[in-house]
C-alpha cells in the first residue's frame, strides 16, 4: 500500500512539477527572449531565411546574399514556420513566439525524456531543470540556434516512443517515434545525423536490456554483450525496420538537402571556429563554449558518473555522455581530431557535443538533485550535519547558480557580442529611392545585424551569413567567415575584403554602409568616396563606374522538389500533431505507461560530499573570478601589467582609464591629457587602428623606477603599423604609474587660417520622375586620356603601369581595368589596387599600377592581347589629394632610395592620413613601378608633417615589354595615347616622381 | 434514312432565308479626315438596329449613335488623346458589316518643340559644330509638322568660341547646352613680396583658352619649386582664371619656379635669386 501510495504521490508531484517548468519557462524565456535576441549570434540569420519562405515559399532560390545561393542547405521546417507565424505578428516577434513555444515542447521532451530513466518526480525536476539548465539558457539567448532547440525537442519526444515500441513492438509507438523523427530530420539536419548515434543507440540498447531483466546482472565483461548482441538478434526486425524508416525518411523528407550537398559539395578552407580552440590557451573560448554550458555537469561529475555506471541499463548512455564530454573539449587535446578525422573537426563546431553531454547528464542530475532535496542525500545529510547547514548549502548552491544564470543572460554586457544596434530605415529608404537597389551593397561593423537588414529589404548583398551555402572564389579561398567583420579575421579577412573592394565591378558592387571607421582608410584607397551620412550615423560608400545587376540564370530545381520542400516539412509537423491528438486520446490510456521504477537509494560519500560541495565551490568561484577580473585585479601591480592594462584601456577609447596610470600630480590633468591627445593623436594610428600585440622589454628595473621598451603592433586596414616607444615608470605606494610623455607639439604661427575651396556638385537628374533618365538630362561622360601605358615584366611579375590625365573641366571618379586574353581564348581581368589616383581634379593627372601576376610565356595561358578599359564620371567627392609636398633624394642606391619630405597642410582640417604615390621611371621617362606610402601620423591644420619615406627599386630587375600591343578603351572607345607628354617641371626629369595621396577624414564634401 | 437530308436543307433554307442583306449605309459628309470631338459623320442608313466601332492601330473607340429612321449620325465624342492615323469606322446591324476608313485627328492642341542638340557640352579646343534635331509633339506624343511640313530638321550649327551657358530654341533649362573652356594657351607667372610677413606671393594668370576665354574654375595648377636636390610640389587650383600661392620665404627664396597645367608650362622664374 505504502509503495503505490508513493507512487501516487511521485506522479502528482511529477505533474505539478512539470506544470510548473512550462510555467516557468514562459515567464522567464518568455519575456527575456524578445530583448537578448538581437545580441544572439544566429537568431537574425534564421529571421532571414524566414523571410524568404514568407516572400518565396516554393522557390528556393534566394538571390539577396552572395550573388545568390539555395535555400535547400538548410531544413526548412522551423524557418517556414516562423514565416507563418510572420504572415500574423511582425518578424521579430513571430521569431520570439516561435522560441518560446518550442522551448515549451523542449522541457516537455525533457520531462518524457527522463521518465525512460527514473520516476516522474524526477522527470519533474527534470522539467525544472530543463528552464534553469545553462546549456539551454546559452542555446538560445546567446547563440539563437532555435533549430537546434527545435530538433532536440522533437528527437527526445520521440525516444520514448521508439523505446516502447523495441520493448513491446507496437507499430503505433513505432508510428509515434518516426512522426516525431521525421520533425527533427526536416528542423535541423546534425541533430537528425548524430541523434542516431548518441541518442538513439544509448535507447535501443536500454530498451534491450530493459526487456529483459536478467541481462541486467550479468556482468560486463562476462555474458553481457553476448546476451545482449542475442536480445538484440531477437529484436532484429523491430531495429532494422525502425532503422531503416529513419533512413528512408531522413533521406526523402529533406531530399533536396542532399541532392544539393550531392551536386554543389562545400568546398572551401576550413573556416576558424572557437569551439576547436585549446581552451587552456583560448580561455575566452572556453569560457563560452565550455565553461558556460557545462560547468553544472562539471560540479555534479561524480554524480553523474556513479548514477550512469551505476546499471549496465544506462552503458550506452554513458558511452554517449563520456564521448561527448570529450568531443567537446575541441582543440584541448588532440583525441578529437584523432577520432573525427581532420576534415570533420575542421568542418564541423565542436559545442553541439558539449551541448549533448548536458542534455544527456539531465535524467541523472535531476535524480541526484532530487535526492540532495529530499531523498536519501538529504537524510544522509542531516543525519550527518544537521538541518541546518543542509538547507545554508543547498540555499548557497542555489543562489550561486542563478547568479551564474543571470551573468549568462548579462554575458553580451561584459563580453559585447555585437555592435550596438542600428537602425535600418535609414539604409532601407536609401535603397529604396532613386534605383539604387540595381546594385550590390555590403555592410561593414553591423555584426549578425547586417541579416536584419537583407530581412527587410529586396536589395542584394554581395555578402551573406550562410558560410555553407556561399561559392564566391574570394570568399571560400580563404579563412573567413563574413566580411562585414573582416578586421576580426585578420590578414586573412582584410584581404578577403580588399579582394572585393578592388574588383567591385565583377560583383556589380556600387554601395558600402560603414559602421565601423576602422575601413576607412582602405575604402578611400581602393577608390571607394563618400556619399551621404544618413540618419542614422552610417556612412554610404559609393564607388563610381559599377554596371548594374546582370539577369542571372538561378540554379535550377525541378519542379517536383520545389514543391516537395514547400509541403512536406510541414506536412510532418501537422502529422506529428495529428497522431500525438489520436494518441493522447484513444491510445494512451489504454497503455502501460512508460515510467521507469529504477531509484538509487545510496550514494557513497565519495559521491556525497564533492557533489553537494562542487557546485557552491564552482559558481561562486567563477563569479568571484569574474569579479575579480572586472574590479580587483591589480593593474599596476608592477610594470609590464600596467602598461598592457593602460595600452588595453587606449585600444577600446576608455581614456579616462587610461589616464588613471599616468603619475598623478597638478602639472598633469585629465584636461590636458585629452587636449594632448587630440593634437597629436589622428591618423592611421591610433584612430583606425586595432591593437594586435604588444612586446615590453625592460631596459632598466629597480625598486621604485623601470625604464621600458614598448615595442606596439597595430592592425589597420591598410595592413599592420608598429609603433615603438621608451616609456619610464614610477612606483609610489605599491601602484606603478607611467611617468606622462613630453609631448613637442608644433604650434601653428597663425591663429586664424583659411583655405578657399572649390567644390562642385553634379545635379543629377533634374526630371524629378522616376522614370528612367531622359536624353537631355544625361551628363557627358568626361574626357580622359593616356600619357603612356607600358607591360612592366620585374622578375617573374608582370604589371601595367602608366599615367593619365582627366583632360575635362571637371572631376572625375575613374574605374581602370586591365583585360588580359590568353591563347586558348579564356581572358582575366584585373584591377588597380591602391597604386592609383581614383579621383581627379580638372587637369590633374596620376600614376597606376595594374598587377597581373605570374604569367606562362607560352602554352594555353599565353597572353596574346591585353586591352585597358578606363570608365570616367562626374565626381565631386574626394578629388583634394594632398597638402604642400616637399621632398629631397635623400638615399638613391641600386636597388633603394629614401626620401626626406615635408607635407604641409593648409586645409582648415588635418590631413588625416598624409600619403604618397611614387612613380618609379626608366631612363626613357617610362613608368615601371607605382607604390603608395602612407604615415602613421595625421597632419594638423596649418602645420606641417616631416617623414622618411623609403622606396624599392625595380630598376635593375625590370624590363617593359614592347612585343605585346596594349589596346586602350576609354569609355568604350578606342583611344590612343595622348600626342603631348606631361611636363613634370623638373630639370633633370625625374626617375622617381612622387604625388600627394592623402585621406582627409573631414567630410569637407558633405557639407 | 435519306429523310434527314431533307430536314437539313429545310432547316438551312430557313436560316438563310431569315438573314436580311442591308443596303450599305451612304455616308453623306464623308471625308478623308476626322477630328475627334468636332467633326460627326452622318448617314442615310436602312431602318435597323445599329452600332459602330472605331478602330486605331491602338485603341478601340465607341462613338454615340443618334438615330432617326433612316438617318444615322456618329458622334465622336472628345476624349484624352488618340494617337492619330488611319482609323476605321465599322457600322454593324444584323450581322451586316460595313466599314470606312479616314484619318484620325486630335483637335489643335498644346505642342511641343524638342531641340535636340549634340554634343551637349563643347570645348572651345573642339570645332564647335554641332548638330541640331528639331521636332514637335503634341502631349499624346503625336509627331507634328513643323513649319515647312516636315517632321524633322537637322542643322549643323558653328558655334562661336564663346564659354558660357546657352538656350536652345525651345529655351527650357533641360536643352540648354554648354560651351566649356579649352586647355590654356599660356601660363604667366609672377611673384611678390609680403615683407612684413616673410613671405612670397606667387600668381598665375590670367589664364585663357586661345579664344581668350578663361579657364574653368577648379582647374588643377600645379608649382614646381627646385632649389639644388631639393624639390617642393604644390598642387592648387585656379579661380576665376588666376590660381595663387603664399608659400614662406626661407621655403623658396633661390629656387626655380615652374608652374604647369597638364602639358602646358609657363617660363621658369627664379625666386629671389640674391637671397
Amino acid at each position: 500500500m505504502k509503495n503505490q501510495d508513493q507512487l501516487l504521490w511521485s506522479e502528482f508531484l511529477g505533474k505539478r512539477l512539470l506544470l510548473v517548468a512550462l510555467s516557468l519557462g514562459l515567464l522567464t524565456h518568455g519575456i527575456i527572449i524578445y530583448f537578448t535576441l538581437p545580441q544572439t549570434y544566429d537568431a537574425y540569420v534564421h529571421m532571414f531565411f524566414a523571410d524568404h519562405y514568407s516572400r518565396f515559399w516554393f522557390e528556393p532560390w534566394e538571390y539577396r546574399w552572395y550573388t545568390g545561393f539555395l535555400t535547400i542547405s538548410y531544413p526548412p521546417l522551423v524557418h517556414q514556420l516562423i514565416a507563418l507565424i510572420s504572415k500574423v505578428f511582425p518578424l521579430k516577434i513571430a521569431f520570439s513566439i516561435y522560441s518560446i513555444a518550442i522551448y515549451e515542447a523542449l522541457i516537455l521532451g525533457i520531462y518524457r525524456f527522463t521518465k525512460m530513466f527514473y520516476s516522474k518526480q524526477t522527470a519533474g525536476v527534470a522539467a525544472i531543470l530543463a528552464v534553469v539548465l545553462s546549456s539551454l539558457v546559452e542555446t538560445l539567448h546567446v547563440y539563437g540556434q532555435v533549430p537546434t532547440l527545435t530538433g532536440l525537442a522533437f528527437l527526445l519526444n520521440a525516444l520514448p516512443f521508439m523505446y516502447q515500441y523495441i520493448k513491446s513492438s507496437d507499430w503505433r509507438y513505432l508510428l509515434m517515434s518516426l512522426a516525431f523523427i521525421s520533425v527533427t530530420v526536416s528542423s535541423h539536419h546534425v541533430t537528425a545525423i548524430f541523434g542516431m548515434v548518441f541518442f538513439i543507440a544509448p535507447a535501443i540498447l536500454m530498451a534491450l536490456v530493459d526487456g529483459n531483466p536478467d541481462l541486467g546482472q550479468k556482468k560486463l565483461f562476462g555474458r553481457f554483450i553476448p546476451d545482449l548482441l542475442v536480445m538484440a538478434w531477437k529484436k532484429k526486425k523491430e531495429i532494422l525496420f525502425f532503422g531503416f524508416s529513419v533512413i528512408i525518411l531522413t533521406i526523402t523528407l529533406i531530399f533536396p538537402y542532399w541532392y544539393w550537398s550531392r551536386t554543389d559539395p562545400i568546398s572551401q578552407v576550413s573556416i576558424p571556429h572557437g569551439s576547436r580552440d585549446n581552451f587552456l590557451e583560448v580561455t575566452s573560448s572556453g569560457l563560452v563554449f565550455y565553461i558556460i554550458p557545462l560547468l553544472l555537469i562539471f560540479a555534479l561529475l561524480p554524480a553523474i558518473s556513479f548514477l550512469i555506471t551505476r546499471k549496465k541499463r544506462h552503458l550506452g548512455w554513458a558511452v554517449s555522455f563520456y564521448l561527448c564530454l570529450l568531443l567537446g573539449s575541441g582543440g584541448t587535446t588532440p583525441l578529437p581530431k584523432m577520432m573525427l578525422g581532420e576534415t570533420a573537426f575542421n568542418i564541423l563546431t565542436l559545442d553541439r557535443f558539449g551541448f549533448w553531454a548536458s542534455i544527456i547528464a539531465i535524467p541523472y542530475i535531476s535524480h541526484f538533485l532530487l535526492a540532495f532535496l529530499g531523498g536519501s542525500v538529504k537524510e544522509f545529510w542531516i543525519q550527518k550535519f544537521g538541518e541546518t547547514s543542509h538547507f545554508l548549502i543547498l540555499g548557497f548552491s542555489g543562489f550561486s547558480y542563478l547568479l551564474f544564470l543571470i551573468y549568462i543572460f548579462h554575458l553580451a554586457s561584459f563580453r559585447p557580442l555585437q555592435p550596438k544596434a542600428v537602425a535600418i530605415e535609414p539604409i532601407i529608404n536609401f535603397l529604396n529611392r532613386d534605383d539604387h537597389m540595381r546594385w550590390r551593397y555590403l555592410t561593414l561593423g553591423f555584426g549578425d545585424q547586417m541579416a536584419w537588414l537583407s530581412s527587410n529589404t529586396l536589395a542584394a548583398t554581395i555578402d551573406g551569413n550562410y558560410h555553407s551555402a556561399r561559392r564566391l572564389p574570394e570568399m571560400t579561398s580563404r579563412a573567413v567567415e563574413r566580411l562585414e567583420n573582416a578586421k576580426y579575421l585578420m590578414e586573412e579577412g582584410m584581404a578577403s575584403l580588399d579582394d572585393f573592394l578592388t574588383k567591385a565591378e565583377k560583383y556589380q558592387l556600387k554601395y558600402v554602409f560603414s559602421n565601423d571607421r576602422y575601413y576607412d582608410p582602405l575604402l578611400f584607397y581602393s577608390g571607394w568616396n563618400r556619399t551621404i551620412r544618413l540618419e542614422n550615423g552610417i556612412m554610404v560608400w559609393e564607388k563610381g563606374n559599377i554596371s548594374t545587376i546582370q539577369p542571372t540564370r538561378p540554379t535550377e530545381l525541378n519542379p517536383f522538389l520545389k514543391k516537395a520542400w514547400g509541403i512536406l516539412p510541414l506536412s510532418t509537423l501537422l502529422c506529428a500533431v495529428g497522431l500525438t491528438v489520436l494518441y493522447l486520446f484513444h491510445f494512451k490510456k489504454s497503455q502501460e505507461e512508460l515510467v521507469s521504477q529504477e531509484a538509487a537509494r545510496f550514494f557513497p560519500r565519495l559521491v556525497i560530499y564533492p557533489s553537494a560541495w562542487l557546485p557552491f565551490i564552482l559558481f561562486s568561484g567563477f563569479l568571484m573570478y569574474q569579479i575579480y577580473e572586472l574590479l580587483l585585479v591589480d593593474e599596476q601591480k608592477d610594470p609590464t601589467t600596467t602598461i598592457y592594462s593602460h595600452f588595453d584601456d587606449l585600444d577600446f577609447q576608455r581614456f579616462e582609464e587610461a589616464f588613471q596610470f599616468f603619475k598623478p600630480g597638478p602639472e598633469y590633468s585629465l584636461d590636458q591629457y585629452l587636449l594632448e591627445k587630440s593634437v597629436s593623436d589622428g591618423g592611421l594610428l591610433p584612430s583606425f587602428a586595432k591593437l594586435d600585440d604588444l612586446q615590453i622589454d625592460t631596459i632598466a628595473l629597480t625598486a621604485t623606477a623601470a625604464e621600458m621598451n614598448v615595442k606596439s603592433t597595430w592592425r589597420t586596414s591598410l595592413g599592420p603599423r608598429v609603433k615603438e616607444e621608451l616609456m619610464k615608470l614610477e612606483k609610489i605606494n605599491q601602484h606603478w604609474y607611467i611617468i606622462p610623455p613630453k609631448v613637442f607639439l608644433q604650434i601653428p604661427e597663425e591663429q586664424v587660417i583659411s583655405y578657399t575651396y572649390t567644390l562642385f556638385k553634379k545635379m543629377g537628374k533634374r526630371q524629378i520622375s522616376s522614370f528612367p533618365t531622359v536624353k537631355d538630362d544625361r551628363i557627358k561622360k568626361p574626357f580622359a586620356g593616356f600619357y603612356q601605358a607600358n607591360l612592366v615584366l620585374v622578375e617573374d611579375e608582370l604589371r601595367l603601369t602608366g599615367e593619365l590625365i582627366n583632360a575635362d573641366n571637371i572631376p572625375i571618379t575613374l574605374a581602370m581595368k586591365a583585360v588580359v586574353t590568353f591563347k586558348n581564348d579564356s581572358s582575366e581581368t584585373f584591377y588597380p589596387k591602391r597604386s592609383f589616383h581614383y579621383n581627379l581634379a580638372p587637369k590633374a593627372s596620376t600614376f597606376f599600377e595594374i598587377p597581373i601576376g605570374k604569367q606562362a610565356d607560352s602554352g594555353d595561358k599565353e597572353i596574346i592581347d591585353i586591352s585597358l578599359e578606363l570608365e570616367t564620371d562626374i565626381s565631386e567627392r574626394g578629388y583634394i589629394r594632398g597638402g604642400e609636398l616637399s621632398y629631397q633624394l635623400t638615399s638613391d642606391t641600386e636597388n633603394k632610395a629614401e626620401f626626406e619630405a615635408t607635407m604641409k597642410n593648409p586645409f582648415t582640417g588635418e590631413i588625416t592620413i598624409p600619403g604618397v604615390l611614387l612613380a618609379e621611371k626608366d631612363a626613357s621617362g617610362r613608368i615601371i613601378q607605382v607604390d603608395l606610402w602612407t604615415h602613421s601620423q595625421s597632419i594638423r591644420a596649418g602645420l606641417e608633417g616631416r617623414f622618411l619615406i623609403p622606396f624599392q627599386k625595380v630598376e635593375n630587375q625590370a624590363r617593359i615589354l614592347e612585343h605585346l600591343p596594349i589596346s586602350l578603351m576609354i569609355n568604350g572607345q578606342e583611344r590612343q595615347l595622348l600626342d603631348q607628354k606631361p611636363n613634370d617641371g623638373f630639370s633633370p626629369l625625374e626617375r622617381i616622381s612622387l604625388l600627394p595621396h592623402c585621406f582627409l577624414a573631414q567630410e569637407i564634401y558633405l557639407q | 434514312m435519306k429523310w434527314y437530308r431533307l430536314y437539313i436543307v429545310t432547316a438551312w433554307l430557313s436560316i438563310g432565308c431569315s438573314q436580311k442583306t442591308l443596303e450599305k449605309p451612304q455616308w453623306l459628309n464623308a471625308t478623308s479626315s476626322i477630328t475627334i470631338g468636332q467633326d460627326s459623320l452622318y448617314f442615310i442608313v436602312p431602318e435597323a438596329n445599329w452600332s459602330a466601332s472605331i478602330s486605331t492601330p491602338v485603341q478601340l473607340i465607341y462613338p454615340d449613335l443618334v438615330q432617326n429612321e433612316d438617318e444615322l449620325v456618329v458622334i465622336i465624342k472628345p476624349i484624352g488623346g488618340i494617337i492619330e492615323g488611319m482609323a476605321f469606322l465599322t457600322l454593324e446591324s444584323e450581322e451586316n458589316q460595313f466599314i470606312y476608313s479616314f484619318q484620325l485627328k486630335n483637335p489643335q492642341k498644346v505642342t511641343q518643340l524638342t531641340d535636340l542638340r549634340t554634343p551637349k557640352t563643347l570645348s572651345t579646343d573642339s570645332s564647335l559644330v554641332q548638330q541640331q534635331i528639331l521636332y514637335r509633339f503634341d502631349d499624346v506624343g503625336n509627331l507634328i509638322p513643323l513649319a515647312g511640313e516636315s517632321y524633322f530638321e537637322e542643322k549643323y550649327i558653328e558655334l562661336l568660341p564663346e564659354t558660357g551657358t546657352f538656350q536652345s530654341e525651345t529655351g527650357t533649362p533641360q536643352s540648354s547646352f554648354y560651351v566649356e573652356a579649352g586647355t590654356v594657351v599660356d601660363i604667366p607667372l609672377s611673384y611678390s613680396l609680403d615683407g612684413p610677413n616673410h613671405q612670397i606671393r606667387i600668381q598665375t594668370g590670367p589664364l585663357m583658352d586661345r579664344f581668350d576665354n578663361k579657364i574653368a574654375d577648379g582647374t588643377h595648377i600645379l608649382f614646381f619649386f627646385q632649389r639644388g636636390d631639393q624639390r617642393i610640389k604644390i598642387e592648387s587650383v585656379t579661380e576665376d582664371a588666376f590660381a595663387t600661392l603664399t608659400v614662406p620665404r626661407e621655403m623658396v627664396a633661390n629656387s626655380k619656379l615652374v608652374a604647369s597645367i597638364a602639358q602646358v608650362s609657363s617660363q621658369t622664374l627664379n625666386l629671389l635669386p640674391n637671397d
